[in-house]
Order: structure tokens, then sequence, then C-alpha cells
């Protein structure tokens, strides 16, 4: 019997999760070393030679700086170039959006086995809808019309059912100790399509889901708070000048360039400095892209009505307007699913706010031919009780459960109109083919073309990855 | 009704379960013990006795579930055998006594497992107590042993790794080709620096030579840099070049040296070891009130302070873990102890103890103990055993509420205005607190009968009838949920008053039996009155129970609300005037403290017992508390130290890391492989500490000193020795100069432990001063320059960068110490980058643009990347501009002749340190003169062009940054990363041409590097 080590895969380089991390070295030899990544023989070759980042710059021979954040093939090719994670924070209920349990109806207000509490059944009625005939929640009507492109995992389980630390295990793959972000590893494994775009943007949230903890710092995301209506000079930090016209500042550029070139010849460096200089390009370009991107009132009025007229079909748009620039993960909050109480009012006006949206971005997207390339990821960090919440309300809610909740993923090569494991017969624990955070991480990563295992990266004497030693593949979902 | 405390189960999926994360037998492992133990048994426990523990047992007694419910897991040979929290489970031999046998077979109401009625089949529960009966043989390998078979770390090569052996001085290269760059006018005629004659031997091996000397302006530059973080002034440039004697630079180093800005730059090197931030961390959500440290600042201060006055490493060190300690230790030192309490708050204190490992661990050994919490290292020589060791130490030290006092400001006026600040918001505070107390209490004692009915008909156990009871009555009542929760717990736990309630729960008698028992009260169990209510009338159902309770509280009424009165003032418990009865029932369910217990420490404890919305509810005003600590002038000094517990206990390894799954019990002590002949010695004096710190700063201990010195060499040269500084274990890479490094480490220990008598010989070395210049033939050899076959160009890190703009702008505040300031947003603070607050939680994008450090763990090296963000900082940044603005009023520049000439060579003598170069031409000009002659003029003929479009921008961007502005001072003091500047924001006026000239050379490579 070998269950004192459960968790301990085969590979003996896999190692337990330790929280000591330290120094990062970014020479070319050791960026090499630490990206174990087994990137394909083409870019890796086109590494060597160069001294990426770093303050050594490189170039190609076209004259080409090749950063870190240089675009990367992944381990095996995918459809996937970008994702938008919508994170769904506060834990929506799973019965009540994509686990129906029609014969959990029976047992309302009597206790069930193996619960504390009055059972709950939910209070919305499922509808088979699209040629899959998927049942959806009433309080998804606008994705249940796009219900053919959408796989629902209902066996997903974590950990811990506290809203933090589950929060944290989603995003990092880490209960508590701190760990790069998801969107991290990802540019980190991939780079970005646009040099004059982050490569990963966050639209509101917590700090540490865009944290990249020991990769370097290039690789965190960049946070805006969009709200929309928001000034563009505020939506990212220091993206315009607001004290010389841009004209100006590109013949001010100019002369910089002139007197980098002067420096350069003095020193006799080769290509040494180079690097800096194009970040001042890239940055003088960011300027007028990333705002644009911001800016959704150049969108047409039949696009902008898709979406409809609020927040979150704003943010939808927005995050649309990046992964088309080039922006590789996008991370949107669209959370308040903490639902305690007043369930059966408060569920549905938290649903309806990203049903028509989230729609409107399958259909957007698809229309666009984007659709297989943008892995669309819609979930919570933990499920609810199937019974009520002791708080004794008149409305009544539902308190955290961790043996399972859904998600759903779209576009980015997954298989449509699919539904995947399921639940015990009340809709409680996760009981057939069981998809754990790490699991989810596994897939996520292999659709954008990565082995979890080997996307590694070395510090402090091991090679960490996002799904820490466990993770296993949920192969049936994609296409 | 009885209460049991009975273990809840999620429901079926049982087997499935498993499949996931759990391996499944390993059949190899197995047989290979098996074979020489009865087959006979060992089929029987395969067969019969595991299946029923899997499938019935696991989902909340295994590891591979993750659960341990009652201390107990069975999927272990060590689990099974060690039993539960209340010791073994089984009896070999003898079912009776084996309470796994009483539990399966139902015989003891108390005891009954599987719970809830899923009870065993007749044929599982016989197949068990045969299992007993014949000897309850395990089958199953260790543990331990099969994680031996793993990868490990425990082996005598890893034991011999180069790092853990004595540092010993070796002798001094003697023999060389180009002997003649060796010579230094600073040491006597015939000798030479011993860390030239190490490098040089190096580079003489690969067939290279090294450069020759630095031009003064760039030397000094970088000497300058390494040790203040700062760029020379132009006075200090002249006066250097103008020095011509062999002692010139080691003036210069000695006058560097002496400077207290020496301490602001490697303090901060020290502070990136030492993970140092102003937050707890995370959400900031573990119940303090507020996420900031007000006071971590004072161990900042302290290391700046140390460094300073040149404090020897090894004491440095000492104070650090064990200033506590020491005995007649200057007080000031106390605040050392910010090294082990500045870390990242985690729930789960053994998170705590492990954030200290860590940064002592890797602080200053460079050993990556931490992997070792969980199984014994990979590749290192650090058992199991070694962790815990070290987490019995940390185990036995706790925080004191009130923290001792380093200094008050001298000014009396200041103190005064801070006081009478802070006593307001204590008062607050108190208020708070007393009018939350008032609010719910009051709620309660007059409807104490529906209460008590609502919380026990709504706890774990409760059937449908009873919860949906409960359900009505907190509506219909409109019961407060705080209450139904907090109460819910006195009702099991408060024995003098709700004991009689759960006698009569717990039954076993005659329910008048209990009613007389109670009115009895023999030996005083129970509250009198309550005691007393049960004399008059017996009850019959809960229902009367409950009701009896709701007389008694009702009484409470009039009595309650003059206590809340009177200990709102009072200093001291008893309050006077109140029988102990009637305030035990006043203190029921909320505790009401005296005020005189209501410091800010004593509240946060207090309030910590209520339930989180009530917290919330209350509203205190902890933020603002910390607020007036981090930013009034007034406010004292206090330093964040531990202090041992009473009694020290050490700590059992947990198995693969889990607190509920005990292994041996380690002694505390200090690591096996740095212990004198591989064997731990037990501390004795409290915790350890400063046996720990000793045994770390001990000149035997051969990573102390080499892991500094491979920090120091880093810091001056760009790469280390080994370039991992936080690691020098088996997977580091071997030293580039071992014997130098031992040579170093060395001295450094002959020297007292002097940082600065180090930095002297390093930096009086030739190698040192080597100039940056490529030489392509060397290139091709040694890309890397590994073997310093010249200088390396080192981009400055966050601080230098910022530092420098403020230098230039001739607005820096050189004041050394203090509160920390905001370094992101406007007003922009003057003050050294080193004084900035640090939100670990939250680290300011500028800051991790420009490769700051995560301190959310020790990290001695910083990463060097160039992305456009740091590029927008200086381009667009309102600190930028105003620095730009600011170069042209230096004074350097204003003495200047009023020629556009003169000017440049002025603002280059400030960003600079040089005179504008470059080929004469015709005009007599620099090439960057003339560069700079004709932007200047284009700018100036475009000026008259651009009037609207800059009126314009001047319009936006005001308004603009007048909104930001709001929005910050608005944010409110417990929000993230809030501490407001005082001061201006910058006007938002355009720059003109000149001042867009003076920011092009901001921006330019040369202001960001150093040669």
């Amino acid at each position: 019997m070998n269950s004192e080590q459960p968790h301990i895969t085969s590979d003996k380089y896999l190692r337990e999760h330790s929280p000591s991390l330290e120094d990062i070295i970014f020479t070319r030899r050791d960026f090499l070393i630490r990206t174990g990544m087994g990137m394909g023989a083409l870019s890796l070759a086109s590494m060597f030679g160069l001294n990426p980042y770093d303050a050594n710059a490189a170039t190609t021979g076209a004259g080409k700086v090749i950063t870190p954040l240089s675009p990367k093939a992944p381990h095996f090719p995918v459809k996937a170039k970008s994702i938008i994670h919508i994170f769904a924070e506060g834990a929506p209920s799973q019965i009540d959006t994509w686990d129906p349990k029609p014969d959990f109806a029976k047992y309302a207000d009597k206790t069930i086995p193996g619960h504390e509490g009055l059972a709950y059944p939910s209070p919305f009625k499922f509808t088979k809808m699209g040629k899959s005939g998927v049942e959806v929640s009433s309080v998804f009507p606008k994705l249940g019309e796009v219900i053919d492109d959408i796989a629902v995992i209902r066996s997903m389980w974590t950990d811990i059912p506290a809203h933090e630390v589950a929060q944290r295990f989603m995003n990092t793959g880490s209960l508590q100790l701190p760990k790069p972000s998801m969107g991290s590893w990802v540019v980190y494994g991939l780079g970005t399509e646009n040099q004059n775009m982050p490569g990963f943007v966050t639209l509101s949230g917590k700090p540490e889901w865009r944290q990249a903890s020991f990769l370097p710092g290039m690789y965190q995301g960049v946070n805006v708070n969009y709200s929309r209506g928001m000034n563009l000079d505020d939506v990212i930090l220091n993206i315009r000048n607001q004290f010389t016209p841009m004209d100006r500042q590109r013949r001010q550029l100019d002369l910089v360039h002139q007197l980098n070139e002067m420096h350069a010849k003095a020193l006799q460096q080769d290509n040494q400095l180079e690097s800096r200089i194009e970040a001042f390009e890239m940055a003088f370009k960011m300027q007028t892209e990333a705002t644009d991107a911001f800016d959704i009132s150049k969108e047409p009025k039949e696009v902008k009505e898709l979406y409809g007229n609020t927040e979150m079909g704003a943010r939808m748009l927005v995050a649309r307007r990046l992964v088309e620039r080039g922006v590789r993960f996008v991370q949107v909050s669209a959370g308040g699913w903490d639902h305690h109480g007043n369930l059966e009012q408060a569920l549905p006006a938290r649903a309806g706010e990203i049903d028509g949206p989230a729609a409107a971005l399958i259909k957007d997207l698809k229309q666009r031919g984007m659709l297989d390339s943008t892995l669309i990821v819609w979930g919570g960090e933990f499920g609810r009780t199937v019974v009520k919440d002791r708080n004794g309300n008149a409305t009544p809610g539902r308190d955290h459960n961790g043996r399972a909740f859904s998600t759903w993923m779209a576009g980015g090569g997954v298989k449509g109109g699919t539904t995947y494991g399921s639940t015990d017969e009340f809709g409680s624990r996760a009981t057939e083919n069981k998809v754990h955070i790490h699991d989810l991480h596994a897939t996520i990563l292999a659709l954008m073309g990565f082995d979890h295992k080997k996307l590694t990266y070395r510090y402090n004497g091991r090679d960490f990855r996002l799904t820490d030693n466990f993770g296993n593949v949920v192969k049936d979902i994609i296409a | 009704m009885r209460t049991r405390n009975v273990i809840l189960l999620g429901l079926a999926g049982i087997s499935r379960a498993i499949t996931l994360h759990a391996a499944d037998d390993d059949p190899a492992m197995m047989m290979g013990e098996a074979a020489k133990l009865d087959p006979k048994q060992v089929e029987f426990f395969e067969k019969k006795v595991q299946p029923i523990f899997k499938e019935t047992c696991y989902k909340c007694h295994s590891l591979s579930e993750n659960k341990s419910k009652g201390g107990l897991t069975l999927d272990t040979k060590e689990g099974l055998a060690k039993g539960g929290k209340n010791g073994a489970i089984v009896k070999a031999g003898d079912p009776d006594k084996s309470p796994l046998v009483v539990a399966v077979s139902y015989k003891d109401p108390d005891l009954q497992m599987p719970p809830k009625g899923e009870k065993l089949s007749a044929q599982q529960i016989a197949d068990l107590t045969a299992w007993v009966k014949m000897g309850a043989l395990d089958p199953r390998k260790a543990a331990s042993a099969a994680v031996a078979t793993k990868l490990s770390g425990l082996t005598d090569k890893a034991r011999h790794h180069w790092a853990y052996q004595p540092v010993k001085k070796p002798a001094v290269p003697t023999t060389f080709k180009n002997r003649g760059w060796l010579a230094n006018e600073v040491f006597p005629a015939g000798q030479f620096n011993p860390v030239d004659a190490f490098v040089l031997q190096k580079i003489e091996e690969k067939g290279m030579t090294p450069s020759p000397p630095a031009e003064k302006e760039t030397l000094l530059r970088r000497a300058t840099y390494d040790l203040t973080g700062l760029p020379p002034t132009p006075q200090e440039v002249d006066a250097f070049k103008a020095d011509s004697s062999p002692t010139a630079f080691a003036t210069v180093i000695d006058r560097l040296l002496a400077s207290p800005h020496y301490g602001e730059r490697w303090g901060r090197f020290w502070l990136d070891s030492a993970r140092y931030a102003d937050t707890i961390g995370g959400d900031g959500n573990n119940n303090m009130g507020d996420y900031r440290y007000p006071y971590a600042w004072t161990y900042r201060d302290w290391v700046i302070k140390s460094l300073n006055s040149d404090m020897p490493y090894d004491k440095f060190i000492t104070q650090q873990l064990a200033a506590d300690l020491i005995p007649k230790n200057n007080p000031e030192n106390l605040a050392a102890l910010g090294f082990l309490t500045v870390g990242e708050r985690f729930g789960n204190n053994n998170d705590v103890i492990n954030d200290r490992i860590d940064v002592v661990s890797k602080g200053f050994l460079a050993m990556t103990v931490t992997c070792s919490r969980c199984h014994d290292h990979m590749f290192d020589p650090i058992p199991t055993k070694d962790y815990y060791a070290m987490h019995g130490i940390f185990a036995n030290i706790m925080e004191p509420a009130e923290k001792p006092l380093i200094s008050k400001p001298e000014t009396v006026a200041l103190t005064a205005d801070f006081e009478k600040k802070m006593a307001g918001l204590e008062q607050e505070n108190r208020d708070k607190y007393y009018k939350m107390l008032g609010e719910y209490s009051t709620m309660f004692w007059p409807k104490a009968a529906s209460y008590i009915k609502a919380a026990h008909r709504n706890r774990g156990m409760a059937n449908a009838e009873e919860l949906l009871a409960a359900q009505k009555l907190i509506q219909e009542e409109k019961l407060e949920q705080d209450i139904i929760n907090d109460l819910r717990g006195d009702l099991n736990g408060n024995a003098a008053v709700f004991g009689p309630l759960k006698r009569f729960v717990d039954g076993g008698d005659s329910w008048k039996a209990i009613a007389s028992e109670i009115a009895a009260n023999k030996g005083n169990k129970y509250n009198p009155i309550v005691a007393a209510a049960f004399s008059s009338s017996a009850p019959e159902t809960f229902e009367d129970v409950a009701n009896i309770y709701g007389k008694v509280f009702s009484q409470v009424g009039e009595k309650g609300r003059e206590y809340l009165q009177a200990a709102a003032t009072a200093k001291a418990e008893p309050v006077p005037g109140f029988d102990a009865a009637m305030v035990e029932l006043i203190t029921t369910p909320f505790k009401i403290e005296v005020a005189g217990k209501m410091t800010t420490d004593g509240l946060r404890y207090a309030s910590n017992a209520w339930p989180q919305q009530m917290r919330g509810k209350a509203g205190f005003v902890f933020g603002k508390i910390n607020n007036l600590l981090l930013t009034h002038e007034g406010a004292p000094k206090r330093a964040m130290v531990v202090a041992d517990k009473p009694n020290p206990q050490d700590t059992a390894v947990m198995l693969r890391g889990q607190a509920d799954v005990r292994g041996d019990v380690v002694p505390r002590s200090f690591l096996e492989v740095l212990s004198p002949g591989g064997k731990r010695m037990p501390f004795r004096q409290g915790s350890g500490r400063l046996e720990l710190a000793q045994a770390i700063a001990a000149k035997s201990n051969p990573l102390t000193a080499r892991v500094i010195v491979n920090r120091v060499w880093m810091h001056h040269f760009g790469e280390a020795f080994v370039r991992t500084p936080d690691d020098l274990g088996t997977q580091s890479e071997a030293p580039t100069h071992p014997e130098l490094l031992d040579y170093l480490s060395s001295y450094f220990m002959e020297q007292g432990w002097s940082f600065k008598k180090l930095h002297k010989l390093i930096m009086l070395s030739k190698v040192y001063q080597e100039s940056s210049y490529n030489v392509p033939a060397h290139a091709t050899v040694d890309p890397e320059n590994r073997y310093l076959w010249r200088a390396n160009v080192r981009r400055l890190d966050f601080e230098a960068m910022r530092d420098s703009l403020l230098v230039y702008s001739g607005k820096l505040d050189r004041t050394i110490g203090g509160q920390p300031v905001n370094l992101a947003d406007e007003p922009y603070s003057y003050r050294r980058s080193v004084y900035g607050f640090i939100d670990r939680g939250n680290v300011p994008e500028l800051m991790s643009h420009f490769d700051f450090s995560d301190p959310d763990m020790p990290n001695s090296k910083r990463t060097t990347t160039v992305v456009p963000q740091q590029a927008l900082y200086l381009m667009n940044s309102p600190m930028a501009a105003d620095v730009a603005r600011s170069v042209l009023t230096h004074p350097t520049v204003l003495k200047a002749e009023n020629t556009a000439g003169a000017r440049i060579n002025a603002i280059y003598k400030i960003l600079f340190q040089r005179s504008p170069k470059g080929a004469d031409r015709a005009t007599g000009r620099t090439a960057e003169v003339e560069l700079a002659l004709k932007f200047l003029g284009e700018e100036k003929r475009q000026e008259p062009q651009m009037v609207e479009a800059n009126k314009a921008l001047a319009e936006r961007s005001t308004k603009l940054a007048k909104e930001r502005y709001e929005r910050n001072v608005n944010r409110g003091n417990d929000t993230m990363g809030s501490i407001q500047n005082e001061g201006k924001i910058v006007e938002r006026k355009p720059l003109d041409a000149w001042e867009t000239y003076v920011q092009a050379l901001l921006l330019s490579n040369e202001a960001a590097y150093v040669n």
C-alpha cells in the first residue's frame, strides 16, 4: 500500500509543494535551464545566441528583439491562442446553475442523510437546449442559446471551501503559500502576441490572482479596474502623458535613440542595450494601442447592443477587444455569488448580469472566427450546499461546499454541447469523473498546448509548475 | 435527546473519491514485506479488512482524502497503529477492548462508526472482529521505509557538498603571466590585493587578460552607487578628479562607507533577504482589524542603523533572532526581532512558523529547509526532523500585546498631540464596543427563551421538524442571526449558565430528578440564579427549559444596562456593586470586558470572539489607529518583538506536513548537517532562539560567512560566485571562484565580521576598478563575464533609479529613518525609496514593474527585466516631469553661464557626472551638445504651433489629476496601499523645450546603467 505518499507521481523530479522560493537569474543560459518548457526545436534554437531580456538585449537576424514576452510555440499545436477567464468569485451554487437535480425536489424542507439542515432543492427550472439538449437553468436563457458551444463540467471539487483560500487555489494552484497565477504561467509559457500590449490583463480582482510570485515581474497581470465611461488615461499606470503632446514626445524619443546610439558606440557594446530602446518604442505605441483596446465607443452599434448596455456587457466587450489585439490572458472578475440568503432573488439577478454578455462574447467571437482560438472559462472557487444556510431567513440561501461545483468552458478547442462528470443524487458531492482544481488547470494548459508537467520554472533548486505534483487532463472535453 | 459528538459524513461516492488523488495500492511494495508474513493473514487483511477501511472509513480517516477526524487515519500502517486522539483503536487479540470493534458493532451509543446509522453489515463486523482476534496484523509497508526509497538528499554525497565543509583560508596564488596588472598603489611595493590574485589566476587560466582601469568619473559613479545607491555630486567628481594621490580612491571609499546613505543602500539589500514588508499580506483578513503593521519600519530602521555602525555580522544575526535574550542589550536592538515578525500572516500558525523557518534558513544559511516540511529534502541533507527541530523553536515564541517602546519624539507638543488623538480613537473604539454589546445584549435578554430555542433547534444534528421550527421562530420574532450563532457555542461551552440545559438534553435520568439535581447545585457547579430557577418549576419539555431560562434572563434587563455603563468606565474586574452570579448572566452570551482591559490589542482580542458580521457592524477604527501610528510625527517607536513562551514544548514531526498526523517528537535543535559530528544537540534555553543564533553565527558554521560574502560580491559585481544567493545546496552551481569565496569568508570573520572592511578590500582591488569596455575576443570565451575580464554594465535597481531622480531634481530629503511613505501616488514623496510603504499583498505596480522582489519570501537577488511599463513611468509619470523641470533650477544649472552650451554642460554634470562628449566639429562643440542644440532649436521653432494643444492638454490633465487625487484621499485608511503623503501634486503645465530635452536625458540608457 502506497497511500502514505498518495499525491506523489512517478516522476521523481516532480516534488511536493514547497514554499521555499528565492532568487531568479536571468542570463541566457539560466533562462534556458529554467525554462524547462520543451519549446519547439525552432523557437528553442532561436533563443540561443540571444540574451533574452535582461539588460542584455538580443536581436535576431531580422533585427527583431526576442524577449521572454515574445510569442513562443507551446509543447504541441493547438487552436487556442488566448484565454478569457470569467471568474465567478463568491462560489455559485451548482444545483441552481449547471447541475440539474429534478428528483431532489421531493426532499424539500426535509433532512437528508449526511447533511445538516433542511434540504433546499433548486427553485429554478432546467430546460434542454440546443442540438445537444444539455439542460440549462432558467437563470441562463441567453447562454442556453449557445449551449452547443459550451462544455459543462459538473464534477468539480476543491480542498477548502473558504473564499480567500479557495480563490487563491483556483487562480494560483496553491492553497496557502504564494505561487504564480495561472495567467502568469500561461504568458511565461507562450509569451504574448502583441508587444504593444500587456500579455496578461485583469479586469478587477485581487492582486494575488494575477501575481507573478517567483516568475519574473513581467509576467504579472496588469490590472485595470475597468468601468464604463472611465477615463482612458486611467486604464494603465502612466499610459498617457499629461505634460507633453504626442508629436513632441515622438521627437523626444528620437533624440533618446540618438543619445543611446552614441552611448553604445562609446562603450563598444554590441546590442547590449537594445532591448531597453525597444521597450521605449513599445511603450510609445502602447499609449495609443492599449487605451484604444478599452475604448468600446469605437464599436458599431449592433455589437454594443449584442453585449448589452451594462457594466458586464462592457467588460466582455473589452475582453474581446483585448484578445483581438493579441493579449494572451484576460481575467474578468464577475463575482458576487456568495448567496447565503435570498438566493431565489439574488442568484438570478447575478446570473442575469453575466448571461447576456457571456453569450454575446461567444456569438461575437464565433462570428469573427475567433472562438476556436479563444478559450473561455467560467466558474467560481467552490460550490454550495444543497441544504439551506442555517440563518433561518424567510428567503433562504446556501452555505459553502467544496465537494461539488460546476464550471463551463467554450471555444479554444473545447467540445461544445457536452457535459462531463456528475454529482450524487442531491448534487452535493462530485462522484463520477471528479475534476479537481489541479485537473482543471492541467486541462486549461492542455488546451493551450502545454503538457502541464513540463511547463516548469526552476526556482530555488527545483522545478515548479502550476499543477504542483498533481493534475490529470480531462481529455473528454477536448474536441 | 442525547447529544453526541457524531462525525458527519458526506454522501456515498466512496471509492471513486480516492481514485483521482490517491494512488492505489502498490502490489510490488506490499508483497516485498508480505513475503515474510503469514500469507493467510496478509490475504485476510487485503481481501477483507482493507476494503472495509477503504469503502467506509477513508472518507473521514485517511491521508488520501486529507481527512483525519478524531486524529485517526487508516490508510497508512503508522496511522492505524497510532490510532486517534484517544489512543490506539486496536488491541491485538482483544476485540472487546478494541475501540474499532466497539465502534463498528454499535455497542456503545457514544461511539458508533460509521456514524449516522450507516452501520456495517454483520459480515463486515465479523471480519473486523476476527482480524483483531487474529492479532490485527497490518502487512502494509511502513511509510518511512517507503519514503526512503524515494529521491532523497540524505546521502553522504550530499553531506560532502562543498558548502557544508568548513571554510579554510586558501593560500593566495603567486604565479602569473601578467604580474604588472596586480600592481596596486594602495598596497606596499611588491604586494597586491589577494582578491586580484585569485581573479587573475582564473582569467589567465582561460587564456584571457583583465581590462585596464575605468576612467575616474566612471569609477566614482560605480563606487557611489554601489555603496550609497545614489549618484555622486558634481563637486565630488571634481574633487576625485583633482586628487592625484595614490590613496584618492581609498579616500572615496572611506567617505562613502562613512555616509549614512550606506546603510540605506545595503540595508535595502538585507531587507530583500528578510522579506520585509509593512503589511500582513493576503487579504489582510486575519482579524487584526487592519492589514498594516504599525511598527514594521522600526525593524527597517534598525537594519539601516546597524549597517551604518558596522555592527559585526555575527551580532547582526544574533540580534535579529534573540535580541530579547541578550543580557544588558540596548533596548533599541529589540527592533531587530522584526526580522521574525514582519512576515506574512497566514491563517494557520504552522504557515507563520514556516515563514520564519524559511527566512532564517535562507536568509542566513542559503538552505532550503522548508522543503523538508513534508518529506526529507530531495537533494540536500536536510531530513524532515531538521524542519521540526526548528519548528519547535518558533512554535514556542509569542508576540506580547504590549510592544516595547524604543523612543518617543523629543518634541513634547508632538507627543501630546499624538496622545490626544490616539486617546480619542481608542475611546471611539471602546464606545463602539459597548454600543454593539448593548445593542445585542438588550436584544437577547428579553427574548432569551426564543433565542435559546432557535439556537438549539438550529444545531447540527437537528431534524427537519426542529429546523423548520427554528426557521419559523427566527422569522416571526425577527431574531438576530449573530446572536444565535454566538449562543450556539455557549449552549455547549458555558457550563455554569447552560450546564443545566445540557443536562436535560443529555438526559439519562428522569427530568424530575435532573431538575432537583440542578436545584441542589452541589459544588456550585451552576450559576445559582439559574439553579434556583429550576427549584420552583420542573420542566417537562425542552420548551419548558428554554422558558425557564427566558424568565431568568428577563430579570437581567435594568441591571444589565447598568453593568454595561459601569464596565465602560471600570478599570478592573469585578465591577463594584454587582453580584457575581448576576454578572455571569449579564455577560452571556457576550462577554463584556471592562474598559481597563480595552487597549487596542485587548479590543482586537475581545472582538475576535464575535461573529464576523458583528465585528463588521461595530465598525471599529483599527485602521485609523494604525494610520495615526504610521503617519503622526508624535507617534512612539515600538519594537515588533517576540518572547519565549513559558513552558517550551518540542514538536512532533507532522507526517506529510499535516498537523494532525504526528510522528516522532524532535528536540529543538540546529540542523543535522551543520551540527558538530552531524549530531543534533538539543537546545536547552527556552525556545532555543539564542542557541540557534549562536549556532548560525559561529565561525565554525561553514555557510554563514560564505552566504553573506557571496551576496556582498554579487552587489559589487552584478553576479555572485554562486548565482543562487539563497540556495547554496547541492542543486546550485559550483562557485566560479571557490578559493576566493573562502578567502574572503575567512577574511570577513578574521576582521570581526566587518562589512565595511570587506567592502574596502573588494573595492580596492584592480578587478573592481576595471573598465567595462567590451573585448570581443574575450566575449567569445566568456560571454557572461563570469571570470570578470571586465566590469559588468549594470542596470540601476528600482530604488537607485528613483532616488537618482530625486537627486537630479535637488529635492531629495536626506533624513535617515522614519515612518513609511507612499511611493505609488501623488503627492510623490521626496524621501528615499527604502522608506516606501510596502504592501506585500499588493506591491505597487510601479515597484513590480521595476523588478522589486516579491516580499512574500526571502529574495536576495532581483531580476533585471526591461518592460514597456518602465519606459512609461519615465516618459509619462508626474514625478518624471517634475524632475525634468526641477533639474533646470538646480543650483549647478543656475550658476552656469547663461549660454546653451554651459547649461547643457551643467545638466550633464548633474545627470551623468561628466561633460558632453563626442568628436569636435568645426563649431568646436561636442557632438552631444550639437545634438541638444538641434533638438532645442527645433522644439522652440515648434512652440508657437503648440499653444493650443498645450492648453487643451493642461486643462485635461489638471482635471484628471485632481480627480485622481480626490480618489486617493477619499479611499479611506483601511484600503490597500494607502499612506497619504503630505504635499502638493505636480502642476500639469506642459513641459517646454528645455524640460523636454532634460527628460530625454533621463530616458536615456546612460541614466539607467552603471558602467
